[in-house]
């Protein structure tokens, strides 16, 4: 494998940290740009373009919402409530099991994850009411 | 359409497209030149505005071009785009105009005196 193909592929798989419907639009434009950006022999994306698109992917993968068809597109206000109450019952969870035992903190890891998924529904729904996500293409390929 | 003064990033996107469609590399090129070397567009940044601005209604995808077996897709401004920018010169140029006609009548820059 050559340095270009290298390169092109390191650059896909930081594009993988944007939500597939975002990739499935603009993976072969973005490589095609940061190709063309790239210095002879260049083999690693530079610091500066991983900090750049880490940055972008993630409010990127929250405003995409939860995937389409899933329960939370269907229910979002019940999913909200649930993960609110979930959310409270995980930190009760890790207080008590933090005071007995470090692996308690695990909950927190959970409790990371809920947050994310309970941020993903709400800017969905803020953003487009229950429609699909904002940035759509008025022309897609 | 929304009358909030657009963000430089913003601002620079639209002049770039304004003499005609380019593709993503060449408004990164496009906007260095025209910031005199001030603002680098990283491709992250690049696409989220691009993805906002299409989504507003201000560009619009105008051709797709296979190079070297990569895709280029070309983006114009749109009508809407065309006079979002216009008004946009317009207020700056306002701006800039008040600045320095004030620094003439104080050229040293300082406190003026009321």
């Amino acid at each position: 494998m050559n340095d270009s193909e290298t390169l092109e592929r390191r650059y896909r798989r930081l594009i993988a940290l944007y939500p597939s419907r975002f990739r499935d639009r603009r993976e072969d434009e973005m490589v095609s740009v940061l190709m063309s950006g790239a210095r002879e022999g260049q083999r690693w994306p530079r610091l500066r373009e991983v900090m750049n698109l880490s940055r972008h992917a993630a409010p990127s993968r929250l405003r995409n919402g939860p995937p389409p068809e899933s329960f939370a597109r269907r229910h979002p206000r019940g999913i909200l409530t649930f993960r609110v109450l979930l959310g409270i019952w995980l930190l009760v969870l890790t207080v008590a099991f933090t005071l007995r035992t470090p692996w308690g903190l695990a909950f927190l890891l959970v409790e990371a994850l809920n947050v994310y998924l309970f941020a993903r529904t709400y800017l969905w729904r803020r953003d487009s009411g229950g429609a699909e996500p904002p940035h759509t293409l008025s022309q897609s390929r | 359409m929304s009358k909030r003064p657009v963000h430089e990033t913003t601002f620079l996107i639209l002049t770039a497209l304004a003499a005609g469609s380019q593709h993503g590399y060449g408004i990164i090129t496009d906007v260095a030149e025209i910031s005199d070397r001030r603002v680098k567009l990283g491709a992250g940044t690049l696409y989220a505005a691009l993805d906002r601005l299409t989504g507003e209604g201000l560009i619009e995808v105008d051709r797709e071009e296979i190079v070297d077996s990569r895709l280029r897709r070309y983006y114009r401004l749109t009508a809407g785009g065309a006079q979002r920018l216009a008004t946009e010169a317009t207020r700056l140029r306002s701006n800039a105009d008040a600045a320095m006609s004030r620094l003439r009548i104080n050229p040293i820059g300082g406190m003026a005196e009321t």
